[in-house]
């Protein structure tokens, strides 16, 4: 099967344009299974409050994630101002030993809006201190311009809001996004769904997807990761191939020159 | 009319049990603690191992710094440990 043309993140060169979370699944073992099926070179995950002695299984999940030697993409999930979110990216980049960071500043509980005026605040600081800023944003042309301006190279509009499975609510936004932003790499993260929403946004031009939900809530999450790693492979491709544009009347395909039974109609 | 008389049941305890120990916070619960104890003989008393990261009072402590960092009355201590995420 012919794979899609490596990718860079930051300077990191990539082969599988998909990102996968480590949380919701429902033991550790299955949660190995479906990110080394995923065949996802970057995984997501993030820091709490919590004692490793205290927790068998805090330690547990540490080293399955060293097993798997995947590029950590920790989080701020969780956080609903830009020092909460700054600070907890700080300790972050010291207990994974890495710069990159998914900035996650929420603003609404309801549907865990990102926050876009604590997103630009949190981006401006991190950057300055030398992160590599991975923002999980709303699909605002003007908020990702903004980003875009501060020196996020990677840019993370939503698809959906996060653990929905609704697909891309808004391609029109996102595509004006990719139309605008040709230059960034752009990933979806969060509301995916099923293979078809990944293959969408892939045939948009996005470069990449950030899953976890639809993965881990799947009857067979190694299965299901196996079918989103085609469909993000075959969405690229058929990026890369070029689309046919669309038409409004009906186009042959077969040749209608020389048909033997047409002579009977003249 | 009567008169309050307000008393911190922890530092009386503290004064009460020892003039050598003191109170800290490890991650939300009291502790007692020796003068003296450094964050590296905290972390051996509570068994803390793997993968973690110290914060005191809201600031990062490198693990190079921990044998020589002591801690002081009523110190924070955070402990931070890799959780999964999305």
């Amino acid at each position: 099967m012919k794979r899609a043309s490596s990718w860079q993140v930051y300077d990191t060169e990539l082969e599988s344009r998909l990102f996968i979370g480590t949380a919701l699944y429902t033991s550790p073992q299955i949660m190995l299974d479906a990110i080394k099926a995923s065949q996802a070179q970057v995984i997501t995950l993030s820091l709490r409050r919590q004692m490793p002695s205290q927790t068998e299984s805090n330690n547990q999940f540490w080293q399955l994630i060293q097993e798997l030697g995947c590029h950590l993409l920790p989080n701020t999930a969780g956080c609903y101002s830009a020092e909460e979110a700054v600070k907890t990216a700080c300790m972050a980049r010291e207990l994974f030993d890495t710069d990159w960071i998914k900035l996650e500043v929420l603003g609404d509980s309801y549907n865990l809006q990102p926050d876009p005026f604590a997103l630009v605040e949190a981006s401006k600081i991190l950057i300055a201190e030398g992160f590599k800023v991975f923002p999980y944003c709303t699909d605002d042309l003007v908020l990702c311009q903004k980003l875009a301006d501060l020196g996020c190279k990677v840019l993370m509009p939503w698809g959906a809001p996060i653990g929905t499975g609704q697909g891309l609510i808004n391609p029109y936004a996102l595509e004006v996004i990719r139309k605008r932003l040709p230059d960034m790499t752009l990933l979806v993260d969060a509301g995916i769904g099923k293979p078809s929403d990944a293959v969408q946004a892939m045939e948009l031009g996005y470069d990449g997807i950030l899953l976890n939900t639809a993965v881990a809530e799947a009857l067979e999450p190694d299965v299901m990761a196996s079918a989103f790693a085609q469909a993000i492979n075959a969405g690229r491709l058929a990026y890369e191939a070029g689309v046919m544009p669309k038409r409004d009347n009906a186009k042959p395909s077969t040749p209608t020159l020389d048909q033997p039974i047409w002579q009977q109609y003249d | 009319m009567s008169d309050k008389v307000e008393i911190d049941i922890n530092i009386s305890m503290e004064r009460m049990l020892s003039s050598d120990n003191f109170n800290i916070k490890v991650n939300a619960e009291n502790k007692l603690i020796k003068v003296g104890t450094t964050i590296s003989k905290l972390l051996s008393d509570m068994d803390v191992n793997g993968r973690f990261l110290v914060v005191v009072n809201d600031e990062i402590i490198p693990k190079s710094a921990h044998d020589n960092t002591r801690l002081n009355a009523s110190d924070i201590i955070d402990i931070m440990s890799p959780i999964s995420g999305g």
